[in-house]
């Protein structure tokens, strides 16, 4: 990095990294269990946010369907911890299915590498098949995200009605140890918290270089304006279909890690109401900043943890009201509050149209239609 | 007979020659026999009223339409009809439409870095890294357009003028040899006016740049040659001196319908 | 006293200026003229007094009330009928739903479409059934003059009526166009650049250039010396 590339905006965003690092890597020494489980399932989740703002914080393809991905994620791993926890017998819930014995595709789960490759690849390939055909064809907006639950309806569907593979309703639970470690011991617990936080940390350090490289340039270039950036020669579909790829290999670690916190996956985990959560997180927190995405993660399902134990009909509606304030009043989300002053100066620059069309088809006389308003940040964030 | 027209007067460096070019759409004829040369480093001004054919010209050049019949002779060896819209991008060949469209949340400089002459691929956009020789062809593009002091802005919070040489200088990152600009002067204040034409006689200094205008002031102060067109024909080609004086070009402009007029259009 | 007064204004589309401070006033049955190449802002002054672009300085005043900042649909309801260049009549509504939608800017006074806005375009019963879509160009001028003439506004405004329409129905809009100047009802500020017609029905002239406006007066004095400075290369 040359010298000026460290001006004091970035350096003081570094020295915070480093802060909130440390405080996450030492938060054993100050949580107690119960806490700490919980703060390694936010940590988890936080990755889910971080694949999620890549999709659609910088490429702007919204998916209401992630949690098909952290699913597949979590089943696979939950697949393997049963296969460990049944000892070479038939898992209980296959049995009382009357299955007689394991399925053909049950079997290498109990290899821990292979569950892992699955859990990462599994998402991966699923949205490389759904991304090919439908940016191929250049289906996106709307009708991509209707697409995205389909397919999580499809999903959660398979997933309850083939009780006998996939534990239906109730999901895989009841296993104990990984790689020999009890999971429930509180040193191994200290240990997955660790693995969970630099493994955000990975994702994050991974997410930031997409991001700051020339792909991720492209990346925006192709959320600002499709059209212009396949005008310069860019194929907006393989950019598209690589950051989805991207996106849902993360969440699918994230489910991987999840699993190890919680002890369960179900199918209720991974539907539709969670696929929306998701989404909300990164809007909160403020999409297209990356630790916006965490901060949301974190915040929101602190937020939810709190208020679910006392007041449960409150969280439902306080998540949607935040949504819409958000929406409404900080598009940028909360990491967006850092950047108050060139917010404001945005706002006085508004398009000065009624029908917000323009001129820029059928009319000779003057050029320069446009559509949105200026965005007055002059500085590009780090 | 006017210089262009003879042909003993041609250069051997004609960049681009239009021979009888036609275009058809559904009935309408916007390209009647066109024909139009372009020699290599000149900043031609392409003029005529309403309906006459201009962008019609560019658009088949650029091959974002291909005409019935006729041919556009690049370098005096490529048939760009022959060819489609992103090959002859690659040729050299670029194009400039009257909105400017840029990316609001990129900055400055990462919109040329973006326009760079370089492989598009993923893999190669993952992997890539900017060599000093990209930095300092990057700055000399900055200089070029007049944003070196805005090079870190967000392209969204530049004035529109400022947009447009922003394309332009995205334009130029491609390294074309042709540019085809459709009113780059539109919308502009004066100062802005001025200084684009600054910056586009500046650019034929290296390349050939055709632009179609309405602005007759833009014109007649930046213009040395220009081609006026009528009905999807030349009428008139010339210095501005030339035009002015011609009976036929005042004739059009004031709206004196031919009788070619009658058959020509089905609307 | 002027049915339309335009003072200083200035408006134009994002970050750009197109009209700078421009002035001028129609008088009630009044044909004026607005004469100017193409990009100098005629449209964007249409625009601009009908609303559809909001005034960034300046202001628009009809019948003595100030509309600046008026929505274009109260303004259409005061009395202003606009015919866009490029037509814009509705492509999936039938002539007949195009045209009684006209109606909407008499607020209700009206209940069926006048016989004389009909009458002037008799091409037009007979095309009722057909979709706006499905017509010719100059057909579709004709619906959007008789759709602006349906609630019979006081003044029309017209941009570039005649553009890329075949000969004979540019004769027939003229027609009309003379027609209602003989009447003297209905003020109209046209924008045209046929020279010729617009001497022959227009009243007074305003010639406009770089958003503009470089020259004012009445028929006498449009020279061809001030046509050639403003209007040719």
């Amino acid at each position: 990095m040359p010298a000026h590339y460290w001006t004091p905006r970035r350096i003081w965003l570094l020295v915070g990294y480093a802060a909130a690092a440390s405080a996450l890597l030492c938060a054993p020494l100050y949580l107690n269990d119960f806490r700490l489980n919980l703060l390694a399932k936010f940590l988890a989740l936080a990755i889910v946010a971080l694949g999620l703002d890549l999709i659609w914080g910088y490429t702007g393809i919204l998916s209401l369907g992630h949690g098909v991905f952290f699913g597949l994620g979590a089943y696979a791993m939950a697949m393997h911890l049963k296969l460990v926890a049944a000892g070479g017998k038939l898992p209980d819930f296959m049995s009382w299915s009357g299955l007689s014995k394991l399925p053909w595709f049950w079997k290498p789960f109990a290899s821990p590498a292979f569950a892992i490759a699955a859990g990462l690849l599994l998402p991966m390939l699923l949205a490389l098949l759904l991304g090919w055909f439908t940016f191929r064809n250049r289906i996106k907006g709307v009708y991509f995200t209707i697409l995205t639950q389909a397919l999580v309806i499809i999903t959660t569907t398979l997933f309850v009605g083939q009780q006998a593979y996939t534990g239906g309703t109730n999901g895989i639970t009841g296993y104990s140890t990984l790689f020999g470690f009890r999971i429930a011991d509180p040193q191994v617990k200290v240990g997955l918290y660790l693995a969970t936080a630099v493994a955000l940390f990975a994702a994050f350090a991974l997410c930031r270089y997409l991001t700051g490289s020339r792909f991720g340039r492209v990346l925006r270039a192709i959320r600002d304006g499709e059209n212009r950036a396949r005008f310069i020669g860019y194929d907006p579909s393989l950019y598209q279909v690589t950051a989805f790829c991207i996106s849902a290999g993360l969440a699918g670690l994230a489910g991987m890690l999840f699993v190890l916190h919680v002890g369960i996956i179900s199918p209720s985990m991974m539907g539709i109401v969670p696929s929306i959560e998701m989404v909300l997180w990164v809007a909160i927190g403020g999409r297209g900043t990356l630790i916006g995405a965490v901060i949301g993660a974190i915040l929101m399902n602190g937020a939810k943890s709190v208020l679910s134990e006392s007041y449960p009909e409150v969280w439902t509606l306080l998540i949607g009201l935040l949504f819409v304030a958000v929406v409404i009043f900080m598009p940028r989300g909360l990491a967006g509050l850092v950047d108050l002053p060139a917010a404001m100066r945005r706002r006085r620059e508004k398009t000065d149209e009624r029908d917000g069309v323009g001129d820029a088809d059928g009319s000779r006389n003057v050029a320069g239609a446009e559509s949105a308003g200026a965005e007055g940040v002059r500085h590009s964030p780090v | 007979m006017l210089p262009a027209q003879n042909p003993r007067a041609r250069k051997a460096s004609d960049i681009l020659r239009c021979e009888s070019v036609v275009v058809d759409f559904d009935g309408f004829k916007a390209l009647q026999g066109m024909n139009f040369t372009l020699r290599q480093g000149e900043l031609r001004f392409l003029i005529g009223p309403n309906g006459a054919g201009k962008t019609t010209l560019l658009d088949v050049i650029c091959g974002k339409v291909k005409p019935a019949s006729g041919r556009v002779l690049f370098r005096g060896e490529v048939d760009l009809t022959k060819r489609r819209e992103h090959q002859i991008a690659k040729l050299g060949v670029g194009r400039k439409f009257q909105a400017p469209s840029i990316f609001p949340s990129l900055t400055v400089r990462e919109h040329l870095e973006i326009a760079m002459r370089q492989d598009r691929g993923v893999f190669a956009t993952l992997t890539a890294k900017m060599t000093s020789e990209d930095e300092d062809r990057i700055i000399a593009q900055l200089k070029m357009i007049g944003l070196e002091a805005k090079a870190g802005w967000k392209a969204g919070s530049l004035s529109h003028g400022e947009k447009q040489w922003l394309e332009i200088g995205m334009m130029l990152m491609q390294e074309p040899e042709v540019l085809l600009l459709d009113e780059p002067a539109a919308g502009m204040t004066d100062r802005e006016t001025e200084k684009t034409g600054i910056l586009l006689r500046e650019i034929a200094r290296k390349q050939s740049v055709v632009v179609v205008e309405h602005d007759m002031e833009f014109v007649r102060n930046f213009a040395s040659t220009v081609t006026v067109m009528h009905e999807g024909k030349l009428l008139a080609e010339g210095s501005v001196d030339d035009v002015q004086r011609d009976e036929r070009v005042m004739e059009v402009y004031l709206g004196r319908r031919r009788d070619a007029d009658a058959d020509r259009s089905t609307a | 006293m002027p049915m339309l007064t335009v003072r200083q204004l200035e408006t134009g589309y994002g970050g750009t200026v197109i009209l700078r401070g421009v002035s001028l006033d129609v008088k009630p049955g009044q044909v004026v003229c607005l004469l100017g190449r193409n990009g100098v802002g005629k449209t964007t002054l249409m625009k601009g007094i009908m609303g559809v672009l909001k005034a960034r300085k300046g202001s628009v005043s009809f019948k003595g009330e100030d509309l600046t900042g008026r929505a274009p649909g109260i303004r259409a309801r005061r009395g202003i009928g606009y015919v866009p260049q490029g037509r814009e009549i509705f492509p999936l509504l039938s002539v007949y739903d195009n045209l009684v939608l006209g109606l909407e800017a008499s607020g209700g006074r009206l209940k069926a479409v006048p016989e004389e806005a009909i009458a002037r375009f008799p091409a037009l019963p007979s095309l009722y059934g057909r979709r706006g879509g499905d017509l010719s160009g100059g057909q579709q001028q004709q619906l959007a003059f008789a759709r602006a003439l349906a609630s019979r506004p006081e003044l029309l405004l017209l941009d570039e009526p005649c553009e890329g329409i075949q000969p004979n129905i540019v004769d027939e809009i003229r027609d009309v166009i003379r027609d209602i100047k003989r009447e003297g009802r209905t003020a109209i500020l046209l924008a045209e650049q046929d020279l010729e017609f617009v001497r022959d029905v227009g009243d007074y002239f305003y010639m406009m250039d770089r958003g503009s406006i470089v020259w004012q007066g009445e028929a006498s004095e449009l020279t061809d010396d001030v046509v050639h400075r403003h209007l040719t290369v």
